[in-house]
């Protein structure tokens, strides 16, 4: 049987009021990668908040490959890498320093950093702006120095929330094509997206969230078989399942 | 229907004031808008209190003679009481006049607008004179109130008038200065030089209160024949009537004043539009580092790493230092003065030595303020730090180290300085000032509020900040008062140390859960 790389377990986080994640169950297999949809403010930002410890949750058991995320968060952010869709960064810092700073904090063996720094940073295109402060960068290079900084302790589990958005093509294409790899390394990786054609080619499982609640999970065949008639797109059976699609239909 | 016409000035007035009504009445959570009605109504009970005690002077008998033509004596202290509020007002709007074309805020969408860019550079000026003399006017309408009544000279009503002109020429002054250093220094430059020239301007005011203490205990009296002799008199003539409410000199100030208003306005108007668009393009500048990045990284602990951190991001931000160190750069001369005026008894020296020490704890408590809201509020990448394998505790004790460290260092200097003289009282200032440093940069952890490095100067003005700010000046007080009682070794020194303590053990016990609970 495949080692979960997240279980999730009657996870409740309410904002006053508004429930945001309510009573939610996600298991999420080590090695593939894991798409989290859902239209907006369905819960998916606040679920991966609580899985790297940014947000308490009111209830509910959280597990990182075995490790109580909640009694034991250390242990557990060891092996994740939170990368939001506003990049975490330092603009007086260089890339370089950036990804050193990161690898303090990781307590990454320094010469072995170094070597994943300089291949992070080549792979990504940014060498060449190693020594420039993070300050000048477009949205897209800051966007992949984070990403190499995500990368540089070499996390088991790789959470991204809207990695593409604001990102050309060709940067798009870059990440995506190094999230693959890295799956292909034997990483998990979560992300969320409302680029459905993103979860379509690269996702191998897909879980649809609305009210805080998991309306479907599956592969793209599973969901198709499940919720539509064989032959619809990722988009056709999303709606579908969110009931937007009468909505969409008059826009 | 609306006051002013669409796009008018007093239609972006109006538009500024809103804005900034909106802002205050936003701040402490949004109590605000009780927190400025409390302080109207007390500031109403001041003014009114102020005029029923001079009411009440006059009808015991006090009077005081008619000014008729003002006597010499009338004449400077009127004139230094002006230019002593002048100079520091100018102090103030040279120092921020470089916000004018650096703030941001919606400068961009006001200059993508067809607006005239003078009417935006106006609303701004108007904005750094109002804001410049709203704290001198505060401080100045009861008293002139008391001695209106006292006087019965209504004249004197027009000193708030003045103070209000002279307002707007230092805001015109500061931003012409301000712009004249952007054409010869470029932008980042000028806001350094800028500051500077505000401190500088301040210290002068200090130099030269110490020039007439130091007049041979004559006081003001020597100056009357020295305006006489140096042809001056007219002028302060001129000055001290349009205060005291003279038509015609009031007149004509209003006007030379308004004049150079508008002249400022109209002519650095075009040249503001395209200093704003320059200093826009400065603020992503793509900036390498003088020195090229090792090819292996070091081994450091997290605590050193966070203090090597935080001390990259200050100095590379030259602004932010400055902005800082102006904090401290009053202390020396403020020290020098005092100590150079010491002698007389032995007991005097102690007390001067006393003061000095406690002066550097206090001092040290508010640059540890600045320093702790750079490192922790504003903080730009928390979520980083509450992901990564730490416990909030280990984040906690490497922000207040990297808070004392450059704390200390100043101070060190200063302590070493003071420590020739009196080696306990440099000893006392030392610890007094590595302890109130360490004690501020608690508060800041614990009652932090998530902010902007780029809004550093605007740091207490919203949710909830000012009763930080008022909270850390009550700290640094206490810390200096105990430093001081210290260093004059008197035990009476444990007063305020318990006061202190019990301030900071109630400011603990409510806050400090708030660290890093994961809902920050």
């Amino acid at each position: 049987m495949t080692e979960a790389a997240l279980e999730i377990r009657s996870l409740r986080k309410a904002f006053d009021a508004k429930v945001a994640v309510d009573d939610l169950d996600l298991d999420v297999r080590a090695g593939e990668l894991y798409a989290l949809l859902g239209p907006n403010g369905a819960g998916k930002t606040t679920t991966l908040r609580m899985v790297t410890g940014l947000l308490k949750p009111d209830k509910g058991a959280i597990r990182v490959f075995g490790v109580d995320a909640l009694k034991d968060p250390i242990a557990a952010k060891r092996m994740i890498a939170w990368l939001p869709d506003e990049p975490m960064l330092y603009d007086k810092l260089t890339p370089l320093e950036y990804l050193e700073f990161i690898a303090g904090l990781w307590g990454v063996d320094p010469k072995l950093a170094a070597e994943r720094a300089e291949h992070l940073l080549k792979l990504l295109g940014l060498w060449d702006n190693r020594d420039q402060r993070c300050e000048g960068f477009s949205r897209g290079m800051k966007q992949k120095a984070s990403l190499a900084g995500a990368l540089v302790h070499d996390p088991k589990l790789l959470i991204l929330d809207e990695p593409l958005t604001g990102l050309d093509a060709a940067i798009a294409r870059q990440v995506k094509n190094l999230l693959m790899q890295k799956v292909s390394e034997g990483a998990t990786v979560i992300l969320t997206t409302h680029i459905l054609e993103v979860a379509e080619r690269m996702a191998q499982r897909i879980g649809v969230i609305q009210n805080g609640r998991l309306l479907a999970e599956g592969t793209l065949d599973e969901l198709r078989a499940a919720h539509g008639d064989g032959k619809d797109t990722l988009e056709d059976l999303f709606l579908e399942m969110t009931g937007q699609a009468d909505e969409a239909e008059l826009a | 229907m609306k006051l002013f016409r669409q796009g008018s000035l007093g239609w972006f007035l109006e538009h500024e004031l809103r804005i900034s009504w909106r802002f205050l009445a936003s701040m402490g959570g949004g109590k605000g808008r009780s927190i400025i009605i409390t302080f109207a109504v007390i500031g109403l009970t001041a003014l009114g209190l102020a005029a029923t005690i001079g009411l009440a002077l006059r009808s015991k008998g006090v009077h005081a003679p008619p000014l008729g033509d003002l006597p010499a004596i009338v004449v400077i202290i009127v004139d230094g009481v002006l230019l002593f509020t002048a100079s520091l007002m100018m102090a103030q709007t040279v120092g921020v006049a470089t916000m004018v074309f650096n703030d941001r805020g919606d400068l961009d969408l006001l200059l993508a607008s067809p607006t005239p860019p003078w009417k935006i550079l106006a609303t701004r000026m108007l904005v750094i004179a109002f804001n410049s003399m709203l704290f001198f006017q505060i401080l100045s309408l009861p008293l002139i109130l008391t001695a209106t009544a006292i006087t019965e000279y209504w004249g004197l009503l027009a000193i708030p008038l003045v103070v209000s002109l002279l307002a707007l020429v230092a805001a015109a002054l500061g931003v012409a200065i301000a712009m004249g250093l952007f054409r010869i220094l470029g932008p980042r430059r000028t806001r350094i030089v800028a500051q500077l020239i505000g401190v500088a301007t301040g210290l002068s005011i200090v130099v030269m209160t110490r020039l007439i203490r130091g007049s041979g205990g004559k006081g003001l009296r020597p100056l009357g024949p020295w305006l006489h002799d140096s042809g001056l008199e007219p002028a302060a003539r001129w000055m001290a009537r349009a205060a005291t409410g003279s038509p015609v000199e009031l007149i004509s100030l209003a006007a030379g004043a308004i004049g150079i208003f508008a002249l400022v306005t109209v002519l650095l108007g075009r040249r503001f539009a395209a200093n704003a668009s320059i200093a826009a393009g400065e603020a992503q500048p793509a900036r390498a580092n003088t020195r090229r990045a090792p090819s292996t990284f070091k081994t450091r602990g997290l605590r050193k790493i966070m203090v090597i951190k935080e001390l990259k991001l200050l100095w590379r931000d030259p602004s932010l230092i400055s902005q800082v160190l102006l904090q401290i750069l009053y202390l020396p001369f403020v020290m020098f003065i005092t100590l150079s005026g010491r002698g007389g008894s032995q007991f005097f020296t102690h007390v001067t030595y006393a003061i000095c020490a406690g002066a550097m704890a206090y001092v040290a408590g508010q640059l540890a303020a600045g320093f702790g809201w750079l490192t922790i509020s504003a903080e730009e990448a928390p979520e980083l730090l509450t992901c990564a394998p730490v416990t909030s505790d280990q984040v906690a004790r490497a922000k207040v180290t990297a808070v004392v460290l450059p704390v200390a260092c100043l101070l060190s200097v200063l302590s070493i300085g003071l420590a020739f003289l009196s080696p306990w009282a440099g000893l006392m200032a030392f610890v007094g000032s590595c302890v109130c440093a360490a004690v501020i940069a608690y508060i800041e952890l614990w009652m932090q509020r998530p902010g902007k490095r780029s809004s550093f100067r605007m740091r207490r003005r919203g949710s909830g900040s000012p009763w930080v700010a008022i909270l850390e000046a009550v700290i640094c007080m206490l810390f200096g008062s105990v430093t001081g009682m210290a260093a004059a070794g008197t035990a009476w020194a444990i007063l305020p140390a318990l006061l202190l303590v019990a301030v900071v053990a109630i400011v603990a016990s409510l806050n400090k859960d708030k660290w890093l609970t994961g809902d920050a």
